[in-house]
């Protein structure tokens, strides 16, 4: 997605996504570099950035392999004097820790920030976790923007801070900030600023982190730390409101002041007590909270995820010998478990001040929607690539622990394939698979990993699992782009966030330069082909006892439709003959495209608004009862197996 | 023009274009001055998966709608509704689409359509039904579903009067692809609403 209007022209009014309007704050600003891993809720920020590059031909933004080297580059621009975002999902910090950690030390020559897209309720992830504590640990100070209304701001502000502080900040989004969409207002991007071009300046004692440097700069570390945290006391970001002589205080933090503000007004409460907004969580802003809560009965915090602050501000009111009562999530009036919603900050809000609430009365419908999970698009090479790859293990009689991995394809966990017996991160298929394949009796490992997360964290556990002999077999899922998060280009298709075109990585050759013998491509979209490729690879695993890898290639067909919409080119979709069906259930219960649709009957129909066009139940029919409505066109053909993207 | 918000929630499935539709009409209502606040879907729960959309239009700080507290609820996939009715407030109504989506699962119960109209109706909810499809393919423009349900809304509760026809018809100009054929299946929407509400 283009993300056109993070360059409308200033002195406007316009809606725009969360994401897009922190990058629009990062180029008001004035950033020369920007580098991202994509991962929800996260991707639009630098999308919109390399929307931006595009058209004025800077800053300089890429996509990077995986978040440790996105963060390492934006770091290495900061160090050499430009001024730099990197942007990741909050997972994506995990990868990116230890050049993070270090930035913390050596400080930065311009400013960087790096964006945490945190996603609480878990819509896209697979875990919960709050990177405001990565501040905490780190001594990385923490901006986070009361709502997707803040965000520009916040991210300018971010870039004060890391400027007169010489230190890397996080600005940390959330799921509900980064994709909501709010007006924003527009100021000037000013070219000039936007410079791509710096100077590094040798500074040994700073930047070489042997211990003798990095012992002076521990103490410089924690000395700027109670700096940072006293000019946060003051700093505009955050701000009380109501009266000063109330009883309560109530605290909203980041995201969680909209909450708390709309909870006061539900309660008929709002101007009637103090409310203070902290859009600095980290380092704690001690003194203003002191001075807030001094006097004070009670003090209730709201904040989306963890109780970071609620958790320091207690500890500093205690020091400071503060007796008010404290309650949020550190003590069960909020739920820790989902994201905020008005409907959970509510009745405990009203309890801590004894107030009398019932949640509002809702209709109760009796009968239950049916479960509807995310499922792999009609038309997804993947479910060709499942079932060929289940049939042929079949063939193969080996009893398979299907290690999976993070993108499109670990919706193959769902029936009828459950064929992702692992989930757990970015690369883990091949991870876990190198200890498995070791000590797991009689069972082959078949990790199951996407093009772009192979070059993002498969290719070392790829590596390890040649030096050390761990017999299992690798398909890498090849579908031409980081589909998941929105169609990105990566290593493996030749474009560039830029949109210039450069080589092509092919995961073929990565893996014959390691030295594993057996490697084959195949058509992911051809059925037969690659159930004859993947028996031979197990069979090479079982008798061989090392690792093959199989490239299953075909372009994501949302890519590829894209692709032929541009190029004129048009998908036939295709149809049942009624006679021919014997009702047999293989499409919709072994198979399951979304677009075939069984009747009370048995026998099956094609939904013309949802079919793409792929051919593969042709391919599956025991009958041969599904047709191309006309014959399908040859470059069509083609583009699915070469559709890549801008 | 501060006063109580307008809360709309948009369900169905990842795909029928309900994000473009939230699009529009917060476009339309900050084009007008208001301030608008659109909660979106996006990454793995847009494959097909159940889609909820929060449009909050007016004076509103936070982007999640509280259950009880709707306006209004379109359903572009009728059993969506039955997952999200919950966000209704008392005696606001519901625009249900006839369209049924069946969830690609083995083994899946899929009530009827006339069980999720009688489900909703028992929970005393005033349900419009719509056939947004068939209306938007005697345009020519299957695609358009959103758009005649997007019209259809404002006839029958005025989306809180944030927006008129005009500024939605020129938003629908300004975001959606061949705004003409959406322009025109949007007013096919407003008129048959304003026919069902009588």
């Amino acid at each position: 997605m283009a993300h056109r209007e993070v360059l409308s022209e200033p002195g406007k009014r316009i809606l725009m996504l969360g994401n897009v309007a922190i990058a629009r704050g990062a180029l008001e600003y004035g950033i020369g570099f920007a580098s991202a891993y994509p991962g929800t809720p996260s991707s639009e920020i630098v999308e919109a950035l390399s929307y931006a590059a595009r058209k004025l031909g800077r800053p300089y933004v890429e996509w990077s392999v995986n978040e440790k080297v996105a963060l390492e580059a934006a770091y290495g621009a900061a160090l050499t004097g430009v001024a730099s975002l990197a942007a990741m999902k909050h997972v994506g910090v995990n990868v990116a820790a230890d050049p993070l950690f270090s930035s913390a030390y050596t400080g930065v020559e311009a400013p960087f920030v790096v964006v945490s897209a945190d996603d609480p309720g878990m819509h896209s992830s697979q875990n919960e976790q709050d990177n405001r504590w990565y501040g905490v640990h780190a001594y990385i100070p923490v901006v986070e923007p009361a709502g997707a209304q803040e965000a520009k701001r916040a991210v300018i502000e971010a870039y004060h801070i890391s400027e007169r502080f010489h230190s890397p900040v996080i600005l940390r989004s959330t799921t509900r900030i980064g994709h909501t969409r709010v007006p924003v207002e527009t100021g000037e991007i000013d070219l000039e600023k936007l410079e791509p071009r710096g100077e590094f300046r040798k500074n040994i004692e700073r930047y070489t982190l042997i211990p003798a440097h990095a012992r002076k700069l521990r103490v410089e570390l924690v000395e700027k730390w109670e700096e940072i945290a006293e000019w946060f006391s003051k700093h505009p970001l955050n701000e009380a409101e109501g009266p000063e002589d109330s009883s309560v205080l109530v605290v909203g933090v980041g995201l969680g002041y909209t909450y708390a503000k709309e909870a006061l007004r539900e309660l008929d409460l709002d101007g009637k007590v103090r409310l203070l907004k902290i859009q600095t969580p980290v380092p704690p802003p001690s003194r203003l909270l002191l001075e807030e809560a001094e006097g004070r009965d009670k003090v209730f915090f709201v904040e989306e995820g963890e109780p970071v602050v609620e958790t320091l501000a207690k500890s500093a009111f205690y020091d400071a010998g503060i007796k008010a009562r404290v309650a949020g999530k550190s003590n069960g009036y909020i739920t820790k478990i989902g994201e905020l919603t008005l409907d959970k900050v509510l009745p405990g809000l009203a309890r801590f001040l004894g107030i009398e609430y019932s949640l509002p009365d809702k209709p109760k419908v009796t009968l239950n929607a049916p479960p509807r999970p995310p499922v792999l698009c009609p038309g997804c090479p993947y479910r060709a690539v499942f079932y060929a790859l289940r049939r042929a293990v079949g063939k193969a009689r080996v009893k398979p622990v299907y290690t999976g991995d993070i993108g499109c394809y670990s919706l193959g966990v769902l029936p009828p394939f459950e064929m992702q017996d692992t989930i757990v991160e970015m690369g883990g298929s091949i991870g876990l698979a190198n200890g498995m394949a070791h000590v797991a009796e009689d069972q082959v490992p078949i990790a199951i990993i996407g093009d772009s997360t192979f070059f993002h964290a498969g290719m070392p556990g790829l590596a390890n699992a040649v030096y050390n002999k761990a017999p299992m077999l690798v398909v890498v899922l090849d579908n031409r782009t980081t589909a998941m998060t929105g169609h990105q280009p990566h290593p493996g298709v030749g474009v560039t966030a830029m949109g210039e075109e450069t080589a092509e990585l092919d995961p073929r050759r990565v893996a014959e330069a390691y030295g594993i013998e057996y490697v084959a491509l195949t058509n992911a979209f051809d059925i037969k082909g690659q159930e004859k490729v993947f028996y031979e690879a197990l069979e090479y695993v079982k008798k061989e006892r090392k690792p093959a890898l199989v490239v299953a290639r075909g372009a994501c067909i949302l890519l590829a439709i894209a692709n032929a919409r541009r190029a004129g080119v048009k998908y036939t979709v295709y149809t049942v003959d009624e006679d021919k069906c014997i009702a047999c259930g293989l499409c919709y219960k072994a198979f399951n495209c979304p677009a075939i649709i069984p009747k009370e009957n048995g026998k099956v129909y094609i939904d013309p608004l949802l079919c793409t066009g792929c051919g593969e139940c042709a391919q599956i029919c025991p009958v041969n009862a599904f047709k191309p409505v006309e014959e399908p066109d040859p470059e069509w053909i083609k583009i699915m197996a070469t559709a890549k993207p801008r | 023009m501060a006063g109580k918000p307008f809360n709309l929630v948009i369900v169905g499935v990842g795909g029928q274009g309900i994000i473009t539709m939230a699009n529009v009409l917060a476009s339309a209502a900050v084009a007008k001055g208001h301030n608008a606040i659109v909660a979106e879907t996006h990454g793995l729960s847009q494959r097909g998966g159940t889609v909820i959309v929060h449009v909050r239009l007016g004076e509103a700080e936070a982007p999640l709608i509280m259950e009880g507290k709707a306006d209004l609820l379109i359903a572009l996939e009728a059993t969506e509704a039955l997952r999200y009715a919950s966000y209704l407030a008392r005696g606001a109504p519901a625009i249900v689409d006839s369209r049924l989506i069946r969830p690609p699962l083995p083994n899946v119960e899929m009530p009827s359509l006339e069980e999720v109209y009688r489900a909703l109706e028992e929970a005393g909810i005033r349900v419009f039904k719509t056939n947004a499809v068939e209306k938007a393919e005697e345009f020519g423009n299957p695609q358009g579903a959103n758009m005649y349900l997007l019209g259809y809304g404002l006839a029958v509760n005025g989306y809180g009067g944030y927006v008129d026809a005009s500024s939605i018809e020129e938003a629908i100009r300004q975001k959606v692809r061949n705004p003409e054929a959406n322009v025109k299946v949007f007013r096919a929407g407003y008129e048959d609403g304003l026919r069902a509400k009588q």
